[in-house]
């Protein structure tokens, strides 16, 4: 019997050392369970972790010998097996003080401790992350009411006030799991633009494995290649061409099966001739279609805009020969069929200098004559393809990942086109936002060395908040000037600022949108709507529109008499029970309101904490029950009394609209009841604990903060 | 901090000063109290430019009679990166001295990169924003559209509203003190409705610092445009200089090609068609040009209307433009097509040679002469004919004109100097010998000829750089005499740098760049390997240079195929230089992205290439760099051959010498 706080008796027992059973003795002390041998100088002291044992077995009464075999949930370390633990023991008596002992460290987490959840439960809880801390503080500083609920629910709470610890009940997580969808937003925003990059790798696997000979049934030497969304992404993606010829084609010129395997057998016979011209029409057409396709001058311009100042290269390249004259800067249609094919001003063919390379056109001709120069000219064309797209490759992985989900081909494309899109946008914004000149102004600091636009901190982009949209503070004095308002901004907002038309259109929507919503129901038979096309609405429409709003909300209170609860505030919804009440009955019911409606809140709270203990399993589970069960009581003898002290018409009204909150308190206490005829094992072993405990803390002179016991309502 | 130096109160906007920092300020103080030319050189990254700037600004401001300052960068992202510096020095100098101490100073450059006209703007290349430009602006579009408006007809021609605009200001079109850069200017231009080109270029006329491009003064054809109203106390600061030589030699150099022949014949064709159309409609304009043209008056800028159709200058030093009458056998528009026409023919039966040619201009005068029957006197007058032709004949579209008035160019140039120039007809490229790609090539020797026009009209030029050793060849390749001349060296505080020579690879074979080494494929995977190993331990950013664009496009294209890269990419993204500058600068934009959000990345480059000179790699853009050989010139070039040889003959300069120098 485990008596003692902190260890059980020594109980004698053999345990196989080294393949022999070795006699000895073994306790239970606090968390763990140790045997040691009994004769000196033997070696083999075991030491087994309480929180492993996931079974717990004894032999049947009478066996030949009492043994007793726990089994213990796998160590940390990888692919491990559940590991047992065999004791002998000499009589039965013995083994089951040990088991007991065992049972009751294992099912309250050790003797010593007070905590509710035994260990193994409390390692599978989630570890409260210091960013949920930080989070659960801001909030109990900026909602007052939150951190008075916190207050009068959590024990050990900083908010707590003194009259109303008896109905502290829950824990700290258990408070807050109930209110995760609070701050798991405040949570989430510390890392909410973390986005996740794609991997450097070059290539995705398109190129497929190749089965060699193959059966001839089946057509021979097959080369098999896998595609997933995200390979069809990347490739979108790595290439624009591909993208453009699968939304020209796809599904109109052919199916989506065909295009791809176009697309890869394209990519495989390119890989395999090295270089070497196509053969076949068919591999020609093909190569044609998914060839990279030049850029315009326009998207040129483009993108040399987008490029931040200080490293745009293009702003004056060509302007004078700076770094040579306009014929060697190199378009994308290659040096004869651009402007670099026309000479200028400038040392051409310097040594300093490259010479701008052969365009593709001369390539390929001069490849097909051959000959030691067009292989050349060739080779430098390929790798000047190269080096484009190995180029391409890596700002196609600074883009990321789209934000688009992409669920086939069709939408990888457009989440490809769109990023793309996107990428164009953002750098003219930040083209826009942030000149060169205008970050040296900002960085100007007071005294002392001023910092450079070089020398400034860059940050980490994805660790930088989002600046949310400014809010509109909230004015009812004047709903139309407000709405107005904010339509004024948003319009102000959007890109086409200086479509003043518009914004008075949006203007007059709102105002148009009220009047006819209030002449709809004022002329609900005829047709007739009333042009009313000043801001503010109608007055008597809004008057009319008013009065329906309120009666029919009285109809809907009368329907459901019992419907209201004290979880909402004093509200329309219960106009017709107050209607009926002599003013100081009226009064006395105001005076309790706030109170009463917390203490409902409060129960509310409590009983989803009951319940969510439910069924009563186990020791934790009870401890956890009785102490919510225990604060219930209490709310509800103070609940009684507060009707009691009421007039009697008051009382008659309050007792309606405590009528739900009551008998679901009556349900929680009925069912607590049941369980403990229902789960008499379970309820056993948590009354010997909380006798134990409630011995201890005793003997601690009343330590703070133990399980009271339950009280039982009925 | 404001300090004295030797009388002078420097206004210097950091809270320290480096000694070497101190001593270049003590240079260039001399230079300017001695109103010479200077040399100095002090390493990148002590703070030169920043230095140079306080230190004439405070000079300006101590002695009125100052001129402004001039500096000139090679590049947009320069110079956008001086006037960014200039803005912290102007914000200092108001908190210490107060709005009397305000500057003005704003950059410029071409069209392309100040226009706000919607259209316009969105045009691609320097040609055709300016031809559109002009279309719009040109003085007798304009005139022709007023005429429109003033009998109140519908016009088909349009104009440029913000061009109209800044022009009906007239001078009263001033912006406020302060700095600008191109993106300010631009902005001022919106905000006003003014053409910020047109402001720009009117206002260097009063500001204090004008930030700019080399071509602007160096380039005869369009310094006579920008720069000729400059006063002569003006101070003026080559940044980045050591490759001034270069730039001289190309504003003076052109080339013809195939193409260009063929073009500009078109464009003479076209040229003979619409003077025969001029003949019927409007022979009043043609007889009074010609009556110009017997007066000598083309050059005196009576042609000079006002209005944005001012073209490309003619290509030959101001002062070496012969005043005189233009010859009367090109006088008639007629006449001088047919002219035109013979010296293109000529050219291109030149073209069909299958040797390299090699020849001095009064060589190729003479042989022109025998052959065509032009003289050289009459060649000189090639480019103001031409001008003067397409003026009276109203041509807009100068861009489709591109080509013929490169052959007048051509021709001017080769008229006009006797030394310092050498013709070379490459009839391919000696990389691809086998595709035949002739290319004409008249190539400046002398530096000195372009850059001479600055050292004698402005009195204090500073030529400085990081890189201008041996700096005593400096003055003898531009031929000036500075009265100072300075190298100065680096203070460092503690060993930031490390580097390291590798001769050898992981598997102990020796590595080089040699010419018979570099193609040997275990030299190109111990190259990979070295990259690997770098990109595995240096964070952010690695930059890597090879010795030319073909070796690093042989040497990637291996790697590529061998996975090098791809290990490489599981370290870091890897990007290229390319020979398109656009792309480039977008690999450059995203090289930063990556460095900047912890990705790292590798940027493979080539030395004295286009991002070498002009991009830093500062802090995490640049953890480590490798110098894969060291990149002489190409020294079986004809061009530089040419050149060495003319500076062994004229300035006694060694050929070793140079090379090194130029290294």
């Amino acid at each position: 019997m485990a008596s003692s706080s902190s260890s059980s008796s020594e109980v004698p027992c053999s345990v196989s050392v080294a393949g022999s059973m070795t006699l000895g003795a073994a306790r239970v002390t606090g968390s763990t369970l140790v045997w040691r041998p009994a004769a000196a100088g033997v070696q083999g002291e075991r030491v087994v972790d309480l929180a492993r044992v996931t079974g717990h077995q004894r032999n049947k009464p009478g066996s030949k010998r009492a043994s007793l075999r726990l089994v213990l949930a796998p160590g940390p370390a990888p692919g491990a097996k559940p590991d047992a633990f065999v004791m002998q023991f000499p009589n039965e008596p013995d083994r089951d003080a040990l088991s007991d002992a065992i049972k009751a460290a294992t099912a309250t987490g050790g003797p010593s401790s007070n905590t509710s959840i035994t260990k193994n439960e409390k390692n599978t809880l989630p570890k409260t992350s210091a960013a949920e801390l930080a989070a659960r503080d801001a909030l109990l500083a900026s909602n007052p009411e939150l951190a008075a609920a916190h207050g009068r629910l959590v024990r050990g709470s900083r908010f707590a006030k003194d009259d109303e610890s008896s109905l502290a009940a829950v824990d700290e997580d258990e408070f807050w799991s109930a209110r995760v969808d609070l701050f798991t937003d405040a949570v989430l925003k510390k890392g909410a633009t973390q986005k996740t990059g794609i991997s450097n790798v070059l290539d995705a696997d398109i190129k497929g494995a190749r089965s060699g000979a193959g059966n001839s049934q089946r057509g021979g030497d097959v080369v098999t290649a896998t595609l997933s969304n995200e390979k069809m992404h990347r490739i979108f993606a790595e290439r624009p061409a591909v993208r453009a010829a699968f939304l020209e084609n796809v599904p109109k010129n052919m199916t989506e099966r065909e295009f791809w395997t176009r697309f890869l057998r394209s990519e495989y016979f390119k890989a395999a001739r090295a270089g070497a011209p196509p053969q076949g029409e068919q591999e020609a057409a093909d190569l044609a279609l998914f060839a990279r396709r030049p850029e315009t001058e326009k998207q040129r311009a483009a993108t040399a805009k987008r490029v931040s100042a200080d490293v745009n290269l293009a702003a004056d390249a060509g302007d004078f020969g700076v770094f040579g004259s306009a014929s060697s800067v190199v378009t994308e249609l290659g040096a004869v069929e651009g402007e670099g094919g026309r000479g200028g001003h400038g040392i051409f063919r310097d040594g300093a200098k490259e010479p701008p390379p052969p365009s593709s056109a001369v390539a390929v001709a001069a490849a097909k004559e051959g000959g030691g120069g067009g292989k050349a000219a060739a080779a430098k064309h390929a790798a000047m393809e190269t080096l484009r797209s190995l180029n391409h490759h890596a700002s196609v992985v600074l883009r990321g990942r789209p934000d688009a989900p992409v669920t086939d081909a069709r939408s990888a494309a457009l989440a490809a086109e769109a990023q793309e899109a996107n990428e164009t946008l953002t750098a003219r914004e930040n083209d826009a936002s942030s000149g060169l000149g205008k970050n040296a102004s900002n960085d100007v600091s007071t005294n002392g060395r001023m910092p450079l636009v070089s020398e400034s901190f860059v940050a980490l982009e994805d660790l930088l908040e989002k600046t949310a949209a400014p809010a509109k503070t909230l004015r009812i004095d004047d709903p139309s000037r407000y709405f107005a308002s904010v339509a004024e901004t948003e319009t102000r907002t959007s890109e086409e600022a200086s479509d003043a038309k518009r914004r008075k259109k949006e203007h007059f929507e709102f105002g148009e949108a009220v009047s006819n919503a209030a002449a709809a129901m004022r002329f609900a038979s005829d047709k007739k709507v009333s042009e009313t096309h000043s801001p503010a609405v109608d007055v008597a429409a809004a008057r009319f529109v008013l009065d329906e709003l309120s009666s029919a909300s009285r109809r809907l209170a009368a329907a459901s008499k019992s419907g209201a609860s004290w979880g909402g505030s004093l509200s329309n919804g219960n106009l017709s029970a107050l209607d009926a009440l002599s003013d100081s009955d009226q009064a006395a019911l105001g005076s309790i309101g706030s109170a009463a409606s917390r203490d409902a809140a409060t129960a509310a709270e409590l009983l989803r904490h009951f319940w969510s203990a439910a069924p009563l399993t186990s020791v934790a589970r009870w401890e956890k029950a009785s102490r919510v069960v225990s604060a219930l009581g209490t709310l509800y003898d103070r609940m009684d009394s507060r009707k009691k002290a009421l007039p009697n018409g008051a009382r008659h009204v309050f007792a309606q609209r405590c009528r739900p909150l009551v008998s679901a308190m009556d349900g929680a206490f009925s069912f607590f009841d049941d369980e403990k005829r229902a789960r008499k094992s379970a309820y056993a072993a948590y009354e010997k604990r909380s006798a134990a405990a409630t011995k201890d803390s005793e003997t601690e002179k009343k330590s703070v903060g133990g399980p009271e016991a339950p009280i039982e309502v009925s | 901090m404001i300090f004295n130096l030797e009388g002078l109160t420097v206004y210097f906007p950091y809270e320290y000063v480096y000694p070497e920092q101190y001593k270049y300020m003590l240079e260039l103080k001399h230079g300017l109290d001695a109103k010479g030319h200077g040399c100095l050189e002090m390493p990148t990254g002590t703070g030169k430019t920043i230095t140079c700037l306080a230190l004439i600004t405070s000079y300006q401001l101590a002695h009125p009679e100052c001129g402004k300052l001039i500096y000139c960068t090679r590049t947009v992202p320069e110079m956008e990166k001086v006037l960014a510096e200039l803005r912290v020095l102007q914000a200092y100098r108001e908190k210490h001295v107060g709005k009397a101490s305000e500057i003005m100073a704003l950059g410029l450059s071409s069209r392309k990169n100040m226009c706000i006209h919607p259209r316009v703007a969105d045009e691609g290349s320097r040609e055709s924003v300016d031809a559109r430009c002009r279309r719009l602006t040109a003085s007798w579009v304009r005139e022709k559209h007023m005429d429109c408006v003033s009998r109140e007809e519908e016009t088909s021609t349009e104009l440029c509203q913000f061009f109209e605009d800044y022009e009906k200001e007239g001078p009263d079109a001033v912006l406020p003190p302060g700095v600008y850069t191109l993106a300010d200017l631009r902005e001022f231009g919106r905000k006003k409705g003014w053409c910020p080109y047109f402001l720009a270029r009117h206002m260097i006329g009063v500001a204090n610092v004008v930030v700019y491009n080399y071509q602007y003064l160096l380039d005869p054809k369009v310094s006579s445009l920008v720069s000729r109203e400059l006063e002569k106390e003006c101070v003026v600061v080559f940044d980045e200089a050591h490759n001034i030589d270069n730039v001289c030699i190309e504003a003076l150099s052109v080339n013809l090609r195939q193409q260009t022949l063929d073009a500009a014949g078109r464009n003479i064709t076209s040229l003979s068609g619409k003077i025969e159309r001029a003949k019927q409609t409007d022979a009043r304009r043609l007889r009074e040009e010609y009556a110009r043209l017997v007066d000598g008056l083309a050059q005196q800028g009576v042609l000079r209307r006002g209005g944005g159709e001012d073209a490309l200058q003619n290509p030959v030093i101001p002062d070496d433009i012969l005043r005189e009458a233009v010859p009367g056998n090109i006088r008639r528009a007629e006449h001088f097509v047919a002219f035109l026409r013979r010296f293109v023919e000529y050219l291109k039966t030149r073209m069909r040679a299958t040797q390299v040619e090699q020849e001095t201009p009064a060589a190729f005068l003479a042989h022109l002469q025998r052959s065509a029957a032009i003289d050289g006197k009459t060649l000189k007058f090639c480019y103001d004919r031409l001008t003067s032709l397409l003026k009276t004949l109203e041509i807009v579209d100068t861009e489709e004109y591109n080509a013929v008035s490169l052959v007048a160019d051509f021709g001017t140039l080769v008229g006009t100097y006797q030394a310092g120039f050498s013709l070379i007809l490459e009839p391919y490229d000696e990389r691809y010998p086998n595709i035949p790609d002739p290319v004409f090539q008249l190539c400046c020797l002398d530096a000195s000829l372009a850059v001479r026009p600055v050292f004698e009209k402005f009195q204090s030029v500073f030529i400085t750089s990081g890189t201008l050793s041996p700096i005593e060849l400096y003055p003898r390749l531009l031929s000036f005499n500075p009265v100072c001349i300075s190298s100065l060296p680096m203070t460092l505080t503690r060993e930031c740098l490390c580097p390291v020579v590798i001769t050898r690879g992981a598997d102990q074979q020796a590595v080089s760049t040699k010419f018979d080494m570099r193609d040997d494929p275990g030299v190109i995977q111990n190259y990979g390997r070295i990259l690997i190993d770098l990109a595995a331990t240096v964070p952010d950013g690695l930059v890597a240079f090879f010795v030319s664009y073909s070796y690093m496009e042989q040497i990637v294209s291996k790697w590529h195929e061998t996975g090098v890269l791809q290990q490489v990419m599981q370290h870091k993204l890897v990007f290229i230089e390319t020979q398109d500058v656009v792309e480039t600068s977008l690999a450059l934009d995203n090289y930063r992205r990556a460095c900047n959000c912890g990705r790292g990345a590798v940027f493979l480059s080539v030395a004295r290439g286009k991002v070498a000179e002009g991009i830093d790699f500062d802090r995490h853009y640049g953890r480590a760099v490798i110098m894969y050989g060291v990149p002489y010139q190409y020294t079986l070039s004809r061009v530089l051959r040419a050149r060495l040889e003319y500076l062994r003959e004229t300035f006694q300069i060694k050929e070793a010498d140079f090379l090194v120098f130029d290294a």
